[in-house]
């Protein structure tokens, strides 16, 4: 009888705890201003981008170092991108890009380390980024186009009476953009990060069988590493194709 | 059961605890307004410039290659033109030189054949004299022992000279045959 008690109280599973807000300076309760958890993990996030941008890059040098290298690579593989999925027209808004990348890409990375912090598993944070993508094309595509921009609602390679019919869908969808570009890497990074918090605490009351939730945890590791790289490549492309359907709103 | 409510009370979903947005907006602002400033400002054009250099540096370089190999071909041509026109100059020499061995094996040739003919003529001469001279003494021979044969037969000195006649006109007849 003891034991089944123990065994209930080691189940005790809290994978969302993770996830909670805290302050870290002073212990009084959250209040909009306080210095928390999450705002620490986006200056280590900061910091992280400093030193892999600038440090990376502080000899200049013609031939790079593998440092120089690896941030030549990013900077070309968004420059690409950028280029690529949106047009050339579009590099201007590479630096803003280029900010959005960095952020998530490194805030994913960094909430991989034990007992770290996701602020990109936040819906409040990835709702803000897409947020911003949205309003920001949707002011780009009125001000490049005016009511042109409607163009991209009003698909005329359709056959005419089908118009009005996807053009409601396509307004539908444009609205819900924001959420699904925000809600997939929000839950991408929690859903691993609390998947992992559950098998640790298998391992917790397994005793000697707990090697296999600890491979279980390696390899989800594993592909959680990969999927910090991908959700952030995903959230960077969509927001260039959205940039792209401000600037050519044209079918 | 006092537990379990307890633990959703703690745990809910902290994603959804929206007291929590106002802050974490706010710093999201803030770092994220630092992260542009560091892109915008410093990584951007560091990393713009120091791509922009190599590929001029790259332009450059091809470029100055691409001289030195004309130069190069340059070269080339020169060298050959040269060993070209050494070819044709030792050929000259080659044959001036075979020409100039034969002129003098010609004469050289021509020299001999009159130091020989003359020889021969000489020798000739020569054997001419001793044919002279054996012809000579053969006529005394015969004389003389014409003149003992016939003494020893007709033991009378008288016909000697007439002996001498006819041995010099048998010996005369005999070289003019």
């Amino acid at each position: 009888m003891a034991t089944e008690t123990e065994a209930e109280k080691g189940l005790e599973i809290h994978p969302m705890d993770q996830f909670l807000i805290k302050p870290v300076l002073g212990d009084g309760p959250l209040v909009w201003y306080s210095f928390s958890n999450t705002a620490m993990w986006m200056a280590i996030t900061l910091l992280g981008v400093i030193i892999f941008l600038v440090v990376g890059t502080r000899k200049k040098s013609y031939v790079p170092d593998r440092f120089q290298m690896v941030v030549e690579l990013i900077y070309g593989f968004v420059r690409n991108m950028v280029q690529d999925v949106a047009g050339r027209d579009a590099l201007p808004f590479f630096p803003y890009i280029m900010t959005a990348f960095m952020f998530v890409i490194f805030s994913n990375v960094l909430g991989l380390i034990p007992m770290s912090f996701t602020p990109t598993s936040h819906i409040a944070v990835t709702a803000t980024l897409a947020l911003t993508v949205f309003i920001s094309v949707t002011v780009i595509g009125f001000v490049k186009h005016g009511l042109g921009f409607l163009g991209l609602f009003w698909i005329s390679s359709a056959p005419l009476p089908l118009r009005p019919v996807l053009a409601v869908i396509e307004v539908m969808s444009y609205f819900v953009r924001p959420i699904s570009h925000s809600i997939r890497l929000a839950g991408n990074m929690m859903a691993g990060h609390a998947m992992i918090k559950v098998f640790a605490a298998f391992a917790g009351v397994m005793g000697l069988g707990a090697f296999v939730p600890i491979i279980a945890i390696s390899a989800v590791y594993g592909l959680e590493l990969l999927v910090a790289f991908i959700q952030a490549y995903v959230f960077t492309i969509l927001t260039c194709v959205y940039l792209k359907d401000a600037l050519h709103p044209q079918h | 059961m006092a537990a379990e409510n307890n633990v959703s009370e703690q745990a809910g979903i902290p994603q959804l605890e929206f007291s929590s947005f106002p802050n974490q907006i706010l710093w999201l602002v803030v770092f994220l307004l630092a992260i542009f400033i560091v892109v915008r400002m410093i990584a951007l054009p560091r990393i713009g410039q120091i791509v922009s250099q190599r590929e001029k540096r790259i332009k450059a370089d091809l470029e100055d290659a691409r001289k030195l190999n004309e130069k190069i071909e340059g070269l080339e041509n020169s060298i050959e033109e040269t060993l070209a026109e050494a070819k044709r100059f030792s050929e000259g020499k080659a044959a001036e030189t075979r020409n100039e061995i034969l002129e003098m094996q010609n004469k050289a040739l021509e020299e001999a054949e009159v130091t020989v003919r003359a020889e021969v003529a000489e020798a000739e001469k020569r054997i001419e004299a001793i044919q002279d001279e054996a012809l000579t003494n053969i006529r005394a021979i015969a004389n003389e022992a014409a003149v003992e044969i016939v003494n020893q037969i007709v033991p009378k000195r008288g016909i000697l000279d007439e002996i001498s006649g006819v041995v010099d006109a048998k010996v005369q007849g005999k070289t003019s045959e």
